[in-house]
């Protein structure tokens, strides 16, 4: 077969892998601006014009009135919207260092790939061994590898994540996180990830009620996730998605290994599914009555609002993707600047 | 509005799936003449199609169409000796999978086959992870560069080239053990 008949094979793939693919996106920086964003936005609300435009729109929420904010990043930070289209070159091997090398790591049968950030050296625990890194250089089409010495993230159980230090900066400690496991329960997840000392949340999307624009809300606290959707800690662990409507997502954080802004989506049909702390997806049966009672907490105690976004990154709004709220980061997103032209 | 006949419809479809449909057709063609042409093609295809064709996405099923515009259009320019960007590191790429044998007489018994190979790599798909799998269809449906990828995935190209070289490997792998002749 040659392969311009493969490539015209994969040109039927099912149309949801294909949607799936051009639905799957890492927002990369909103790390830095969009809080920024948010507060700045704050300035330019349109009361008025939000009132009229949601109670014209909004006749079926559930929920009080909701409030319109428009996001833009030059309200907030001075940026040019057209910055945010970006030309990549891929820098040649002898340009990078180690840590753009080398973006995977094996240690004990384990594959761990790289989460881009430091780990600060309170927070790196025992040696735990010695494993290889790997990486490719496309140019001279050839993979390296490289030994290192892998050591323990303190609170973070191994199977989940690890760091190391490359031999020419020993004093830099690098997360790498498992692509692979899969918790047996909730509560193994819990614990594997000492979420109760590292989880922290931020936004709230409403899904549902995607008709009355982007419905957000914001300042709901961890301890409703803990109190509501947490309580069972017994459900077993599924890794395949679910197929019920998606209700609403919540930003998820685990910011000493890494994990930015990823979801914790709950379905109609009573799924809670996270891709924390990677993109493996695992789902748990928490049942439709905690599932409303969520969602029902929120809409009554906490403020909605509509966020109309004035530009677009990537084709993309920005949810769920959005930033640590707390400000407890204990990991350091490294930025690439080498790669930018 | 297609199922109604509604000349409006293709309208409304360049309105909201223009741009999308746009971009899948640069990836391939790597010019906006070319683009454009593509997708205003594509909405004729769509509109000759539906019906009988009810899409279940139909998003994705306007950009299958482009996507097949698109590399019709670069298949005649290739041979011309045309065209750039990332059709042919991609289609270099799945050498690795494929070996190369001379293509069949598209036949009954051919478009089955066709159908079971599809098959396998989807199940190959669904059991990746999510991230793995996103990789492979921006690559090789989308044909997005590694560098591309990398900024969608916030992870390095490096990893990017990495993880394709080892799907590719992978698939390679088994395809063969399924006995299909690459």
């Amino acid at each position: 077969m040659k392969n311009e008949e493969f490539y015209e094979i994969l040109g039927d793939l099912d149309a949801e892998l294909v949607e799936e693919a051009e639905k799957t996106f890492v927002t990369k920086k909103s790390v830095k601006w969009l809080p920024i964003a948010v507060g700045a936005a704050a300035a330019v609300l349109l009361f008025v014009g939000g009132f009229f435009l949601f109670k014209h729109l909004g006749g079926s929420q559930s929920g009080p009135t909701l409030i319109v904010k428009h996001i833009s990043p030059q309200d907030a930070d001075g940026r040019n919207a057209s910055q945010q289209t970006e030309i990549y070159r891929v820098p040649h091997w002898e340009e990078m260092e180690d840590t753009q090398r080398y973006s995977v790591v094996e240690y004990n049968g384990t594959e761990y790939t790289t989460k881009l950030i430091l780990v600060h050296t309170e927070n790196v625990g025992v040696k735990l061994g010695d494993g290889r890194v790997s990486g490719a250089d496309q140019y001279a089409e050839q993979t390296h590898e490289l030994p290192v010495a892998i050591y323990a993230i303190r609170g973070i159980a191994p199977k989940i994540g690890v760091c190391i230090a490359f031999p020419d900066a020993p004093d830099r400690y690098f997360g790498y996180v498992s692509q692979t496991f899969v918790p047996k329960d909730l509560q193994e997840f819990i614990d594997t990830m000492s979420l109760h000392e590292t989880l922290t949340t931020g936004l709230v999307y409403m899904h549902e009620r995607a008709a009355e624009g982007q419905v957000v809300y914001e300042d709901v606290p961890t301890s409703l996730v803990w109190d509501i959707l947490f309580a069972d800690t017994s459900v077993t662990c599924e890794t395949k998605l679910p197929e019920g409507k998606k209700l609403l997502s919540i930003s998820t954080n685990v910011n000493v290994i890494g994990v930015h802004n990823l979801a914790i989506t709950l379905t109609e049909d009573g799924w809670l599914w996270t891709n924390v702390p990677d993109y493996v997806p695992k789902a748990f049966y928490i049942g439709q009555e905690c599932v409303q009672r969520f969602r029902q907490e929120v809409e009554k105690n906490y403020q909605g609002y509509c966020y109309i976004y004035d530009f677009v990154e990537d084709g993309k709004t920005g949810a769920p993707e959005v930033a640590p709220e707390d400000g407890t980061v204990t990991g350091e997103t490294v930025i690439w600047h080498s790669q930018v032209e | 509005m297609y199922w109604d006949r509604d000349e409006k419809a293709i309208e409304a479809t360049a309105e909201k799936y223009g741009a999308y449909c746009h971009s899948v057709a640069y990836q391939i063609v790597n010019d906006d003449e070319d683009a454009a042409e593509c997708v205003n093609d594509t909405y004729l295809k769509a509109w000759d199609s539906m019906p009988p064709h009810r899409p279940k996405i139909l998003r994705t099923f306007l950009a299958k169409i482009t996507r097949n515009l698109a590399f019709n259009l670069y298949k005649h320019y290739h041979a011309e000796k045309r065209g750039s960007g990332e059709i042919p590191l991609v289609l270099d790429e799945l050498s690795e999978v494929v070996g190369g044998s001379a293509a069949g007489v598209e036949s009954p018994e051919a478009a089955y086959e066709r159908r079971e190979l599809l098959g396998q790599i989807e199940a190959f798909l669904r059991e990746l992870p999510q991230e793995k799998r996103v990789m492979f269809l921006r690559r090789y449906w989308y044909a997005d560069s590694v560098a591309q990828i990398a900024k969608r995935l916030r992870t390095t190209p490096n990893r990017v080239s990495v993880t394709l070289a080892r799907l590719r490997k992978a698939l390679h792998e088994r395809l063969s053990e399924r006995g299909y002749d690459l």
